[in-house]
């Protein structure tokens, strides 16, 4: 994935705009995108639909939905229903 | 009849994020959109994912799972896919490498149809997008990977 630095701002609002997005707030948009996308792919290298998840999980697909929006906030709780429900570590925690 | 340019906002070798300027305003709609959410104290959680939602798409792609369809079947009109739902923004995915960002608002009814102001919105998008078609139709325009060209002092009438 590339890295943000790539991105070219032209219009003052919009400058004005992503500045005021604090670094706390752009790190946890971050974190909660990667998780979200470690899913994903995860669901597409095994084959597996979001009703597939929402049936391993036990939730409604309406809230398995919700995990792939953007800025979804994920809990710890939630995360290791997902790794126990796919059989693969989604976050690793440094030792 | 409304006017409207196309203009280019960022540009990255994965994505490249456009939007539209109706005659007579001096900001395109997406600015516009920004500056009427800017100081919602209310929704400034959801405005500030929609920024860094556009931010994300822009160096990953415009990928179809960063959206919802809204409009018809026959046009290409989306709205970010964002968790909380309180604010809309809606754009034209045209490609996973090029979208055009339109206007939003705060979503008080369950579909845009029920809001007078966010179908206008839908609606000033799927107008564009049928005359972005003819003009990539007719040679005009034309849309190679993550570029838009011809679109320089183009002025595409909206039916």
């Amino acid at each position: 994935m590339k890295k943000d630095t790539n991105i070219r701002i032209c219009s003052p609002i919009l400058k004005e705009a992503f500045d005021s997005i604090t670094p706390q707030e752009r790190a946890a948009f971050d974190l909660n995108f990667s998780i979200s996308e470690k899913i994903y792919q995860t669901l597409q290298e095994k084959g597996m639909t979001k009703r597939d998840l929402a049936r391993l999980t036990g939730k409604k697909e309406s809230e398995v939905s919700r995990w792939f929006s953007l800025g979804h906030n994920f809990t710890c709780k939630t995360i290791a229903l997902i790794q126990l429900a796919l059989g693969v570590p989604i976050v690793h925690v440094a030792q | 009849m409304k006017k409207a340019k196309l203009i280019t906002l960022e540009q990255t070798d994965n994505a490249s994020l456009y939007s539209i300027c109706f005659d007579g305003n001096a900001i395109s709609e997406y600015e516009a959109f920004v500056q009427k959410f800017k100081d919602d104290a209310m929704l400034n959680t959801d405005y500030k994912n929609i920024l860094m939602a556009l931010e994300k798409i822009v160096t990953v792609g415009a990928f179809e799972r960063f959206f919802r369809p809204e409009g018809k079947m026959s046009d290409r009109v989306a709205a970010l896919s964002i968790d909380s739902r309180k604010l809309r923004l809606y754009c034209l995915r045209i490609s996973d490498q090029i979208l055009i960002v339109g206007n939003g608002g705060r979503k008080n009814s369950r579909t845009y149809e029920e809001s007078a102001e966010l179908s206008g919105y839908v609606m000033d998008l799927q107008a564009f997008d049928k005359m972005l078609a003819e003009a990539q139709k007719e040679g005009s325009v034309t849309i190679e990977k993550n570029v838009i060209t011809g679109i320089e002092g183009k002025v595409f009438q909206l039916l």
